[in-house]
């Protein structure tokens, strides 16, 4: 578990604070997606939790140690705990996919044999094997991104920090890489930690977000806590969206999992509210179904009637939004 | 007059001195790669904002080097008399003409090899910390293997450069081609001595940029 107490960056005094007091926790096994705008703070923060960048103030607690308290031969144990992958793939070129992989080993002072052995194991988990003797300026975008988990998964590390890693490439590859991390995810109880600016990659991958704006946390928690809440930006803007804004007399509902098969606008049809179904979709969000809904009334609805069937839908756990 | 000599007494001249060049440029050469490429990595790592930043003496070693590059190489040979008699035992001949060669070539050399691990990636550094490297991993697996092809073409040109040095020996009695091109074709109009020497530095200078190129060329192609 990494806890972030109160974490603060200032690179230059007068200057706004890149990072401003944000303190969060990122439960073991979680795939935890830091959302922001360019600028707003969160590779800052993510550089911070292996200390890459040193905070001017807080605590990092990797498993309960504070990082920031550690001795330098004390943090790189603790480096080697963590592993990285970024958007630049900053594989080194002097290197073969072997060789390049197996350089976490040769720092943690990995005998050759174990060292060939694991690396070839990675080569396979990755599906790199017919690579292994190719040199980074050979292979595309994505499978520079494969080299670069291989390697960051080499050391056998607790946690994985992403920063933008799918940022550079197209949406096919990013889908495949994405997948490849919630397989490991999965397979090996890897703890990730990734930020990213498309809310595409949080949608698919993440079970807890984040969002940071200008150096601040802006909302944090578990992504079904988040979509369930109405009033969460960051959980209704990872919900689908329409291109065209909600009418007066409409509403947009979202259904999770198991309410999806409730008649729930039956039910309020028998109450004599009739609904016209303006569109719908389904979609998988942070490991949950969501159904969404965008419905108008049949007959002009006054503000009573409206606030009557608002509270219903919500009584029933259905998320809902007007205007 | 010129007085003629024969070819073969030509060629026994030139044959000496181009092994006179060869020596102190190879040996001279081995020392600046000893001296400067630790010196340049240090200039590098010592920066502010570098990997181990270390203001004062990254300032004061700086400033050394910049000292040892702004001197002309003939007034250095001459001001480092001393310190040649105090290295060598001897102030004459081409093992003493080393010494100065060599304290006219590192601070270069230590410049090119700052300016080349400058070069490499910020981010590939940065993945080897973030793996728990220390700086000794960084500079052995990062910055030097990743900047060989930049340092290969920085010895190559300061091999060149020595060359160049070289030749000035002559004034400290250290024998080599351009001492050969001064005392025979200069001083004694020698127009067959001069060309011979001519033509064997341009063979010299050539061999060593096209060897160095084609080294470069062979490890770019595969990165």
């Amino acid at each position: 578990m990494i806890v972030v107490e109160q974490l603060s960056k200032t690179y230059a005094s007068g200057q706004a604070p890149a990072l401003d007091q944000v303190s969060l926790s990122i439960p073991d096994g979680a795939i935890y997606g830091i959302l922001g705008r360019s600028g707003a703070g969160k590779s800052t923060l993510l550089r911070c939790l292996n200390l890459l960048e040193r905070p001017s103030s807080g605590r990092i607690l990797l498993d309960g140690e504070d990082l920031t308290a550690l001795s330098d031969i004390e943090l790189r144990r603790q480096r080697q705990r963590i592993g990285m992958i970024f958007q630049g793939f900053n594989l080194l070129h002097s290197r073969n996919v072997f060789d390049n992989i197996a350089v976490p080993l040769e720092i943690a002072r990995i005998g050759k044999a174990q060292r060939q052995a694991r690396v070839r194991e990675l080569l396979d988990l990755v599906g790199l094997s017919d690579k292994a003797l190719a040199f980074p300026s050979q292979l595309s975008g994505g499978q520079k991104q494969r080299v670069g988990i291989a390697r960051a998964l080499a050391a056998r590390p607790a946690y994985l920090l992403s920063d933008e890693a799918t940022s550079a490439l197209d949406p096919q590859t990013t889908a495949s890489i994405l997948e490849l991390l919630r397989d490991i995810n999965r397979q090996l109880g890897l703890t990730i930690v990734l930020i990213t600016h498309e809310l595409e990659v949080v949608k698919s991958i993440c079970d807890h977000a984040a969002s940071l704006a200008h150096g601040r946390l802006v909302e944090a928690g578990p992504i079904a806590q988040l979509l369930a809440n109405p009033d969460s930006t960051l959980g209704r803007s990872l919900l689908p969206g329409y291109s065209t804004p909600l009418g007066n007399d409409a509403l947009d509902l979202s259904f999770f999992d198991s309410l999806l098969a409730t008649p729930v606008l039956n039910e309020l049809k028998h109450q004599g509210v009739e609904l016209n179904l303006l569109a719908s979709g389904v979609e998988s969000i942070g490991g949950r179904r969501v159904g969404r809904l965008r419905v108008a009334f049949r007959h002009p609805a006054d503000e009573l009637q409206l606030n009557r069937v608002v509270a219903f839908l919500k009584q029933r756990g259905v998320r809902v939004e007007r205007s | 007059m010129n007085k003629v000599i024969d070819w073969n007494e030509i060629f026994q001249l030139v044959l000496t001195a181009t092994g006179e060049t060869l020596y102190m440029v190879l040996l001279a050469g081995l020392f600046t790669l000893l001296i400067g490429l630790p010196l340049g990595v240090l200039l590098f790592i010592s920066r502010q904002g570098g990997l181990y930043p270390m203001p004062r003496l990254n300032k004061g070693l700086g400033g050394l080097v910049n000292l040892g590059r702004s001197l002309p190489f003939v007034v250095m040979l001459i001001a480092l008399i001393p310190l040649t008699r105090l290295v060598v035992g001897t102030t004459l001949g081409s093992t003493a003409a080393v010494v100065p060669i060599t304290i006219g070539a590192f601070p270069f050399f230590a410049r090119i090899v700052e300016n080349a691990l400058d070069e490499v990636d910020k981010g590939r550094i940065e993945a080897i910390l973030a793996m728990g490297g220390d700086i000794w991993h960084v500079i052995f697996k990062v910055l030097l293997p990743e900047a060989l092809p930049a340092l290969l073409a920085g010895i190559t040109l300061t091999l060149v450069m020595l060359i160049g040095f070289s030749s000035m020996a002559g004034v400290i009695g250290g024998g080599g081609l351009g001492d050969l091109a001064i005392r025979y074709g200069y001083q004694r109009f020698n127009n067959q001595v001069m060309v011979a020497t001519v033509v064997v530095l341009v063979i010299l200078v050539q061999s060593v940029q096209s060897l160095g190129d084609r080294l470069v060329r062979s490890l770019a192609h595969r990165r």
